[in-house]
Formats: C-alpha cells, structure tokens, sequence
C-alpha cells in the first residue's frame, strides 16, 4: 500500500506518453484529415468513432497526447527555469532588494493563464505559442514562492552561518547548501504545475484561444465536440477523459513525491 | 476496593500490536496520590491516556480499568465522554498549546462546566472567576477576558488546572504538568497541584522522581511497559530495588558527586536503560 | 501594531493595481499588431491608417496613452470600443452581475460541499469511506469544469430535460427561471472549487487532529465531533479565508469557460468576443477589471485574517 499514490500517477501518466510516443509514430489514419462520413459510431475501421467533420477520434486523440505534453511540460520547465533562481535570489538577498522579486510574483500570481493567454491572443492572435508563453508566465509565481521560501528556511540554519562566516561566497552557498535543499520542494512543484498547465491548456484551446483548428488538442476536441451536443454527445467522452487521466497523473505523481520527500507532511496530505 | 483499579493492563498499537504497556495492575484510593515515574517510552503516559479512554483509535486495550466499581475497559465513548472533565481529567505537559488559541480563556473554562452541567442560573461566569482565583490567578477577570498567547506559560497551565478541577472530579490524571515550565514556575504549580489535588485520587506522571516527591506519597517504576518496582516514595528512594530504580536515584544526586568524578547516570546501573 | 501592517499592506495594493495596469496596458500596446490597420481592413492605405491612428490618439507617446487610459479607468470611463463604436463601461456595467452571480454562488455551494466532505474525508483518514472521498476530490482536481458542464447538459439538460442548457434569465424577469439557469453552470463550477478547498479544508482538519488543545477539548468531555465543531473549525476557518482569497483567481478564470459553455451574457464572454474580433480596448478593461478584482480581494482577505485570528489582532508583529 505504501506509495499507491505515486505508482498510480506514474502508471497514468505513462498511459499518455505511450499514446504520445505511438501517436508521433503512427496513427490510423491521419489525424488532421476527413477521412469518412461525419459521426460514426466506434467499428473496426474507426475504433472510437468519427467526429462531426469525420477525422478519426482515436487518431486525433493519439496525436494530442504529444501536444498536450509539450505544451505541460515545455511550459512548466520553462517557468522553473526563470522562477527558481529568482525565487533563490530572493530568499538569499536580505531587505528590500530580496523583497522585490517576491512581490513582483505576487502580482503575476493575479493574472491567471488564461488572462495572460486573452491578452497575447488580443494583441497577436491565439496560437500554441501565446498559449504555451501564457502558462509558462503564470506557472512562475508558484516556483518564485517555492524557491524563496525554501532558500529561507535553508538560510535561517545554523551550517549556513557558518559557511558564510567562514567566508564562502554567496552563489557558493547556494550552489552548496540550497539547491540541493529546495530540490524536493520544486520537484513536488514542476509535477503539480504541469496538472494545472494541462487544465489550462485545455481551457485555452476549449475557448479557440490556444492551438490553431489545424491541431487536434484534446480542448479543440471538446469545443468541437459541443456543437453536437444534443445529436452526439459521445464525442465529448474521450478528450475529456484523456485530459482528466494527464491531469490526475500529474497531479498523483506530485502527491506521491511530497509523501516521498517529506515524511513529515504524509500525515497531512 | 479502590477508587481507581487497573488489572492486568495490556496496550498495544497498530496492525503488528507493537506493545507498549504489558500487563501493569495498579490501584489508587479515594485521597491516594500516586506518581508513575518512567522514562519516555515507558508506557506511563500511554497508561494515563488508556484511563481517559483517549488512545488513538489504532491501539488495541486488554484487561480492566475500574473507577470507582465501573469498569472503563471497553465502555461506550458516550458514556465515556459523560465521564471526561466530569469524574476523571487530564493535566497535560504543553501549556503553550493546550488552549484553543481562537477563544478567551474563561470561555474555555466555562465550557467544561457548561458541557456537563448544563448552563446553570447564570452562574458560570462568577464560577470560572472563582476557580480562576483558587488556581492562584491574581487577576481572574483579566485572564479570563484574555486570549491564551496573552498568558504566560504558568498562567495557562493555571487555567488548564481550572479546567480540569471545574467540575470536581474523583480522579485528576497530571501528565509532566510541569516539564515545559522553568523552575520557580515548576515549584509554584507544584505547591498548587499539591494542595489541590489533596482531597482527590490523583495519579502523577513524570520523569522526574524530585518533582513526583513534592506531591506523591506512593510511586510505581515503569520500564519498557511494566512496572518494576512500587512502594512508598520514601522507601523506594531510601532503599530501591530494580537497578533501574538505583540508577534514576544516582543520577538525581548530583550533588553527591565529587569533584572531577563522571556524572553517574542510569546506564551506569540498567544498561537497558541507554537512550 | 497590525494596524501599521494594514497600511503596509494598503500601499502595496495600490503599486499593485498600478503594476498590473501598466503590465495590461503594455502587453495590448507594445506588442506589435495595429489597431488602425485591424479596423479598416487591408485594403486601407498608409494614408487612411494614419488619419485613424491620429483620430483614436495611437500616433501619442505609449505613457501619454496610458496615463490617459488609466486616468479613465479610475472614473469608469474605457472609451469606445473599436468595433462597434459604442461606450465600453456600460457594456461592462450590464454584464458584471451575471459574472457576480455565477461567481458568489459558485464560492458559496463549493464551500458549503467543501467543509464536511474536507472534514469527513479528515476524520475517517483511515477508513475506506474517507479514502474514497478523498479520492473523489482528486478526480474532481482533475476533470475540467467546462467538460464536467459538457455533461451536465448532456445529462440534465438533454436527457432529463429538467434545466436549460444554456442562456440567462434576469432575476427581475423571473426569480424560478433565474435560478434555473444559474444551476448547472453553478455546479460545474462548484465541482472543481469544491475539489480544491476541501482538500486544504482535510489537511487543516487532520491538524487540528493533531493539536493540543484539541486533546484537551477531548479531556474535558467534548466527542470527537463536538470538539471539531467547537475548537476545529474556528481554527481552520481562518485558513480556509485565505483559502478562499486564493482561489478567486481560479474562479474568476473558470467562470470565464463556464460562461462560454452555457452561453450566458457575463463579463467573460463579452471578453471572448472582444479577443475574437481585436477589441482591445474592451479586451483591456475587462482584464484589468478582473485582474485588479484578484488583487483587491486578495488584501481584504489578508486585512481580514489579520482582525480575525486573536494572534494577529494585538500582537501583530509577532509572526
């Protein structure tokens, strides 16, 4: 019974990278064609069905597992990269010049994706790279906080008073004492992310503002999907499901890491 | 027959029914105060909670708990609850964190009485202070209107001790009640518990065999969930049995030591007794 | 004191709400993309696009435009939309109470679920029944609120035929079909806050299970339950404001994509179709509306939890 969590989050999210890893490779028929009359139910040729243009759901679904990815993890990884350092900064500056940063995420942290997504889609147009950009920004705050909170609890003890006495250099100590330190938190952190980056890049693409018709996301499936609503709702079933088994599995893995890292919050969480 | 009987106790937690009390038998009489000296790990406090009826819900209990002829072992916990605060309460170790940090102290002391009694004539208000003021508060109406971290820490455990005593109970449980406080706070709630505790069956937890000395006249010896020795407190320090017990007494006696002599300490007589 | 923290607190609101503005404003602006070209057209000519910029004030320097953007905004004056020419505050002003409703109740019923699914699936940590609750919350983490609506329309709205699939009422023109159709597009909303807070609401529960002053309320005779009511909630009330606060972020966002699902007439698809026809100045204002609500609200609740918890009340440089 020990770490269910984790295996399950792992065993779902490596459901989606098979699909992904097989959809890059082969699919069906292809997924971005009119390949048979619109609305079929599931048969030996269309295993789940045709949508209402008539492309083949199971290969549209197969190729949106490598979008949804990309988009998740490439946007998430993004904003560690920037976050994490800053938040570093942060946490080892003292007074206002450590402040900064901090309060700066803070006001990030009120434009939610998909804000920032409709205000890129305003001024450029929407596409995957206002959407994957959107994300990426407003992933940034979480990994600011993280990091800065991490790096000060780090600071506050005693072994890095003493580095510091000893008159090791600032980024010294970091490199030494706090990455390795505030590693399990910012795992925890890009695993929890990359959930919420998928709901968003669901959202966005739900709403026409992320990824162009030209790309089968599982969110334009479901847009999609709702104009058949009351003739053939079926079409809405598997690209929510698919986004709802990547998210649980992210945010499953993020979970069972905590419980991992951190003992003491398994009674918690 | 005792006001407090405990026959043959056994507790033990968790799927594996890793043992932590192991068949103890122990009785305090109505006005009997007995300490139970142990160190962590004893079983000493696991005994005290098993009185409560609070161990955790994983803890496995064999054997008797009688209060006053009526056997807690297995008693309903509504009729349990009936019995908490009301015939039998707890001290615990930690003031700082007791009280519920959202609520004004005379609240919380109120509502032990209100719980049990109902909210009778009005009355509970001039009773909180009253028992604010016998705990030895100087200013009862302050403190009351006061929220825990406006206290300090002997303040606090002063209200715990009206809570606990609010509703006059038979048997008042101490567990380390005064470990956490520095020493001329530890000696004042000392000399309260004593006197409070005078006219009822206390049983005193502790590690300290000098702080159970002020207020008990009889103690048991716990190690590894049994008890190992028992009698009154000033035959067992005169003349203890169990190595273990002669080792708690050493080492208590810093000042028989001689300059430049090691500090005697409990491995020294129980080798099993190494933490 | 906390009042001096309060008004810390106050004056970095207020660089905030300036911030974010300039962040809005400039992401509209200095991005390239031209308005003048969008609105007549490519087939315009050089001359024409510059009458137009002149016209609107584009040809000003970007801070001149801001200050006079901002300077309107304070007084609830956006200008006129680019597309239809029409005044933008009052579009706002219509659509704002259909977002509101959608928002409040769906805080409120999310809450209202939160609180004794968060505490049951606490208390029985250890039992199949609070395992599967909590479960139940971590599949409602996962599943999108828009497709969580897809199916209460299918189911309800379709099948059943009980409720409206989409579309808005007044409470003016009827309080019964009103709330007709605030049901499921409040649900769907619900679901996924409700998965949230009552995660936050199990773990602070489980705490409080833990606390001291929780044994001693069992001490002195309160039941598990008694005692959770009595001491456990007030205390994990107050983190559940903070709580709240946090997620106003996430709800203004999926009232947003709830609005869309069933066609209702709020601020967020009025953003939509302003973001599908390059409005920016109603693009502008609906988000710096929504974006300096987040951060508005953000401080009363911070301001909130300082008056609420004892701790903070009178000491309040103490954490």
């Amino acid at each position: 019974m020990r770490h269910v969590t984790l295996y399950l989050g792992a065993g779902l999210i490596g459901v989606i990278v098979a699909m992904a890893v097989v959809g890059t490779f082969w699919t069906p028929y292809p997924p971005d064609a009119v390949v048979g009359p619109g609305l079929q139910p599931p048969s030996a040729e269309h295993w789940l069905g045709t949508d209402g243009l008539g492309g083949d759901i199971f290969s549209r679904l197969l190729s949106g597992a490598r979008i949804c990815l990309l988009i998740g993890i490439g946007s998430v990884v993004a904003a560690a990269v920037v976050g994490v350092p800053v938040g570093i900064f942060s946490g080892m500056v003292r007074g206002w010049v450590g402040e900064i940063p901090a309060r700066l995420s803070d006001i990030l942290y009120g434009f939610p994706a998909l804000l920032l997504a409709i205000l890129f889609a305003a001024a450029l147009g929407g596409s995957t790279w206002t959407a994957t950009m959107a994300i990426a920004l407003a992933s940034i705050p979480a990994f600011v906080r993280i990091a800065r909170a991490a790096t000060l609890q780090v600071m506050s003890q005693g072994y890095i008073e003493a580095a510091r006495v000893s008159g090791t250099p600032r980024t010294a100590v970091a490199a030494r004492h706090v990455l390795p330190n505030i590693a399990p938190a910012v795992g925890v952190q890009l695993s929890v992310s990359v959930g919420l980056a998928i709901l968003a890049e669901a959202g966005l693409s739900y709403l026409g503002l992320g990824s162009g018709p030209e790309t089968p996301t599982w969110g334009r499936m479901l847009r999609e999907a709702q104009t058949y609503v009351f003739s053939a709702p079926q079409l809405a079933l598997w690209p929510g499901l698919a986004i709802a088994v990547a998210t649980l599995g992210f945010n499953l893995l993020g979970d069972g890491l905590r419980d991992l890292l951190d003992p003491r919050l398994r009674e918690i969480r | 027959m005792s006001y407090l009987e405990i026959t043959d106790l056994h507790i033990s937690f968790g799927r594996h029914h890793r043992p932590a009390v192991r068949g103890i038998s122990l009785s305090v009489g109505e006005r009997d105060r007995l300490g139970i000296i142990g160190q962590s790990g004893s079983g000493k406090s696991v005994t005290a909670l098993a009185v409560m009826g609070l161990l955790p819900q994983h803890a496995h209990v064999a054997g008797s708990i009688r209060l006053a002829g009526r056997e807690l072992v297995g008693l309903p916990e509504r009729d349990m609850k009936r019995l908490r605060g009301d015939e039998v309460s707890m001290i615990f170790q930690e003031p700082m964190t007791a009280l519920d940090p959202t609520m004004r102290v005379g609240r919380q002391v109120g509502e032990v009485v209100a719980l049990h009694h109902g909210e009778k004539r009005g009355g509970i208000h001039d009773e909180v202070l009253d028992w604010l003021g016998r705990v030895g508060i100087s200013e009862p109406q302050r403190i009351a209107d006061s929220f825990p971290h406006e206290l300090s820490g002997g303040q606090r455990q002063r209200a715990l001790i009206a809570m606990a005593l609010a509703n006059q109970p038979g048997l008042v449980l101490c567990d380390e009640p005064t470990t956490a406080l520095d020493v001329l706070v530890q000696r004042q709630i000392l000399a309260l518990l004593a006197e409070q505790l005078a006219d009822r069956a206390a049983i005193f937890v502790s590690h300290d065999l000098a702080v159970v000395r002020q207020v008990c006249r009889r103690v048991a010896v716990m190690l590894e969930g049994e008890i190992v020795e028992e009698g009154d407190i000033e035959d067992v320090i005169a003349e203890p049995q169990h190595p273990y017990t002669k080792g708690l007494i050493a080492s208590a006696r810093v000042d028989r030591v001689a300059p430049g002599e090691p500090l005697p300490s409990v491995a020294d007589y129980y080798p099993g007794a190494a933490t | 004191m906390a009042l001096r923290r309060v008004g810390e607190r106050a004056a970095w609101l207020l660089a905030s709400l300036l911030l974010a503005s300039l962040l809005i404003f400039a992401a509209t602006n200095a991005l390239p993309g031209d308005v003048a070209q969008v609105m007549l057209g490519t087939n315009a000519t050089p001359g024409e696009a510059a009458r137009l910029r002149a016209e609107l004030g584009l040809d000003q320097p970007f801070l001149v435009r801001y200050m006079e953007w901002i300077w309107g905004a304070l007084r609830f004056d956006f200008g006129e939309s680019y597309i239809t020419g029409k005044p933008i505050a009052p579009l706002i002003a219509s659509r704002l109470a259909v977002s509101a409703w959608l928002i409040l109740f769906g805080m409120i019923v999310a809450v209202l679920i939160a609180l004794p699914a968060g505490a049951y699936a606490a208390v029985r940590r250890r039992h199949a029944d609070g395992v599967a609750v909590s479960a139940l919350s971590q599949i409602g983490l996962a599943v999108p609120a828009f497709w969580a609506g897809i199916w209460l329309v299918v189911i309800f709205a379709v099948n059943l035929q009980w409720l409206p699939a989409g579309g808005y009422v007044t409470p003016q023109e009827s309080v019964g079909q009103w709330l007709a159709h605030l049901v499921l597009p409040v649900t769907s909303l619900a679901i996924v806050q409700a998965s949230i807070i009552s995660r936050y609401v199990r773990g602070s529960v489980i705490e409080v299970l833990h606390e001291d002053y929780f044994r001693t309320a069992r001490a002195v005779g309160w039941s598990r339950t008694g005692a959770l009511m009595r001491h456990g909630l007030r205390n994990t009330g107050i983190s559940l404001l903070t709580v709240i606060g946090l997620q106003l972020a996430t709800l203004l966002v999926g009232a947003i994509i709830i609005e869309q699902v069933f066609a209702l007439p709020g601020l967020g698809s009025s953003l939509l179709l302003a973001v599908s026809q390059r409005d920016l100045g109603v693009v502008q204002a609906i988000v710096l509306l929504l974006v300096w609500a987040v951060l508005a609200i953000n401080f009363l609740v911070d301001v909130a939890y300082q008056l609420i918890d004892p701790r903070l009340r009178r000491v309040g440089d103490d954490r």
